[in-house]
């Protein structure tokens, strides 16, 4: 690559990075701002800042309750979501058969049933059986999350050769030993994958919690929408709510970013 | 005292009508090497994996120290394995990896480092204990893998191409060190390999397999020497034996391709008690029993044939005249003071005490 085109690619890259980083200049310069600070100048950086937001909201948003009922329904559904799909995958690539062909067929058709048209009747049914609440939500987060996980771990399990197994067993390693001893680590970069895109998919989910979720179990999205009145929008107190909300997520990724270490599978075999 | 009995064993893969290994018969006895060799496909691999117990046993019985082992689980046989592609677990360090199978065995952790850290010393491994498998070389990974399969301390050792990953010199290395390894241990070693050079340098005892059958058992200078057909003589040896189609008559072996050679008394009457006389039958003659200097020329004056060389390759002490007669394409190890350009017509002389007869239908050995 010539110089040149090197630096209009850098110019771009920088254009681009701006582009991405200007609502959080918004979000994060506006919680500051008082309501009147907002509407005078939404882009200048607070005149007057003010951290009031941030405590109103945090009462507001009822902060510690729902931060607790969003972690428990994310990492409960998360991690029930890497081990089922972990395990579903390892037992559908090793077992070569018409019956785990068709069943990994199936995963991948119902990747593409769109969500709602099955929300109604979903919730309808686990509503007849009084089973709307986090557990429900998690068990319906399993349902819907799990397939895109299967695809993955099975895409990568089948670059795992067969006699990782097989060295495993004959060193005495139990069927459940090699899973959990020999293949799940060599599947850790692809669990990092699996658990961000699950993260970020549950985290953020508003309308299926919507749905299923008493008031006494809302998530964090689901309190933040308390700023948004039918007549009313407080602009300064959803933004503080939003700065802290992704402030778990952020944290996540700072510790994930440690265990994404590439090429992690190198020197298995050969 | 473990004797190791491969009883008729049959193999025949789910949806095929063909048999992968059929009538595999093989007594081993203690501390054997014994080397599994043929072409891609022969079978030898899948008779590994059935002793392993990786495969199952279609029919026959696979007995140690006499006791049938067709459905005992890997785990149970105490067998060790090393694998072709070394099968590594990558996120253990070396230590980790030589100690994982007496680790599952809840083996004593003091004895479980004392045989870890002596399988490094034998290995020469110790430096590299807490490194993991990425950072090794090649040869390094190899020598785990070895190392795993020695602290277990098996009574079986099985080697599945171990050395086909590395590079040549390496593999001559490892080679010497995986046979030394056998005699220090003592145990009973199968290797298998595509490789006739290593089953003839390492083996007690070659099984040679073609298409899931025996063709022959025994030791590397049997093979050489005296093989029981064709498909031996031409594996064994390198470069390969060379095989002409001749008619035997009167004394001589001739073809229209220009080949017309005297048969040594004895072996002529042997082939015409056999019935052979005035019949087609293959003649084989190794590179090496294939000269071109001129004092050859004196001793063999009935047995020489006029080649055209095609292409020459000078090894040092040797050379190797890829050379054609008629249509028939063969290989003359000459000395290298008998180097010849490609496209030269050379005169050689055959050592007829050496050939080698087979019938042409069954290519079985004649003589």
């Amino acid at each position: 690559m010539s110089k040149k085109s090197k630096s209009v690619l850098g110019i771009f890259g920088i254009l681009l990075g701006i582009i991405w980083l200007f609502p959080f200049y918004l979000i994060v310069t506006n919680s500051f701002k008082t309501p009147k600070g907002i509407f005078a100048s939404v882009l200048s950086l607070p005149v007057h800042s003010t951290t009031d937001n941030y405590v109103n909201s945090f009462k507001a948003l009822d902060f510690m309750a729902s931060l607790t009922h969003s972690l428990i329904i994310t990492v409960a559904a998360v991690l029930i979501i890497i081990l089922g799909a972990a395990m579903g995958a390892y037992a559908l690539q090793r077992n070569k058969s018409k019956l785990s062909g068709g069943l990994l067929l199936l995963f991948i058709s119902a990747m593409l049933i769109p969500f709602q048209s099955v929300m109604i009747p979903l919730t309808a049914n686990f509503g007849s059986v009084h089973f709307l609440n986090m557990w429900g939500l998690v068990i319906m987060y399993l349902g819907f999350q799990s397939s895109l996980s299967i695809f993955l771990y099975q895409g990568t399990l089948s670059s795992i050769p067969l006699a990782m197994d097989e060295a495993a067993e004959m060193e005495g390693a139990s069927r459940w030993q090699i899973f959990y001893k020999v293949i799940f680590p060599m599947l850790s970069p692809m669990t990092v994958t699996v658990a961000i895109l699950n993260i970020i998919a549950i985290w953020n989910d508003y309308l299926l919690p919507s749905l299923v979720l008493p008031q006494t179990q809302y998530t964090i999205p689901l309190q933040m929408f308390n700023f948004f009145g039918q007549y009313t929008k407080q602009w300064h107190l959803a933004l503080a709510g939003i700065t802290i909300s992704i402030l778990p997520v952020i944290i996540f990724y700072l510790i994930a970013q440690k265990w994404i270490i590439k090429g992690v599978t190198d020197g298995a075999v050969k | 005292m473990v004797e190791i009995n491969l009883d008729h064993i049959y193999k025949r893969y789910q949806g095929n009508t063909d048999y992968s290994v059929s009538d595999f018969n093989l007594d081993i006895k203690d501390g054997e090497f014994i080397v599994f060799v043929g072409p891609s496909g022969c079978g030898k691999s899948t008779t590994l994996r059935m002793i392993a117990g990786l495969e199952d046993i279609t029919d026959g019985d696979f007995k140690m120290e006499g006791k049938v082992m067709n459905k005992v689980a890997p785990k149970d046989r105490d067998i060790a394995m090393v694998f072709q592609n070394y099968a590594l677990y990558p996120h253990m360090t070396v230590f980790d990896n030589m100690a994982f199978g007496l680790n599952i065995r809840k083996n004593d952790k003091a004895d479980t480092k004392k045989r870890v850290e002596n399988a490094a010393k034998i290995l020469g491994l110790t430096d590299y204990l807490k490194r993991k498998p990425g950072a090794l070389s090649g040869g390094q990974r190899q020598r785990v893998a070895l190392g795993r399969a020695i602290v277990r301390d098996a009574k079986l050792f099985l080697l599945d191409e171990p050395l086909s990953n590395l590079d040549a010199k390496l593999r001559v290395q490892m080679r010497t060190e995986i046979a030394q390894l056998h005699q220090r241990l003592g145990r009973n070693f199968i290797y298998v390999t595509h490789d006739q050079v290593e089953a003839m340098t390492m083996a007690d005892r070659i099984v040679i397999m073609n298409d899931g059958k025996i063709q022959q058992v025994g030791s590397p200078y049997d093979l050489y020497n005296k093989p029981v057909n064709k498909f031996v003589a031409g594996f064994i040896g390198s470069p390969a034996m060379n095989f002409f189609d001749v008619t035997l008559a009167d004394g001589r072996i001739t073809n229209d391709e220009g080949i017309n050679l005297a048969v040594p008394e004895g072996q002529y009457k042997i082939l015409k008690d056999k019935g052979y006389e005035g019949k087609k039958l293959t003649f084989g003659i190794r590179p090496e029993d294939i000269h071109a200097e001129e004092v050859a020329m004196q001793a063999f004056p009935d047995a020489t044939i006029n080649a055209k060389v095609q292409v020459s390759e000078l090894l040092g002490s040797e050379s190797m005249l890829y050379s054609k007669l008629g249509d028939t394409d063969f290989i003359a190890k000459v000395n290298s003071r008998d180097y010849h350009e490609p496209g030269a017509e050379v005169k050689m002389a055959i050592e007829m005490t050496k050939a080698h007869y087979f019938d042409d239908d069954t290519e079985a050995t004649i003589l």
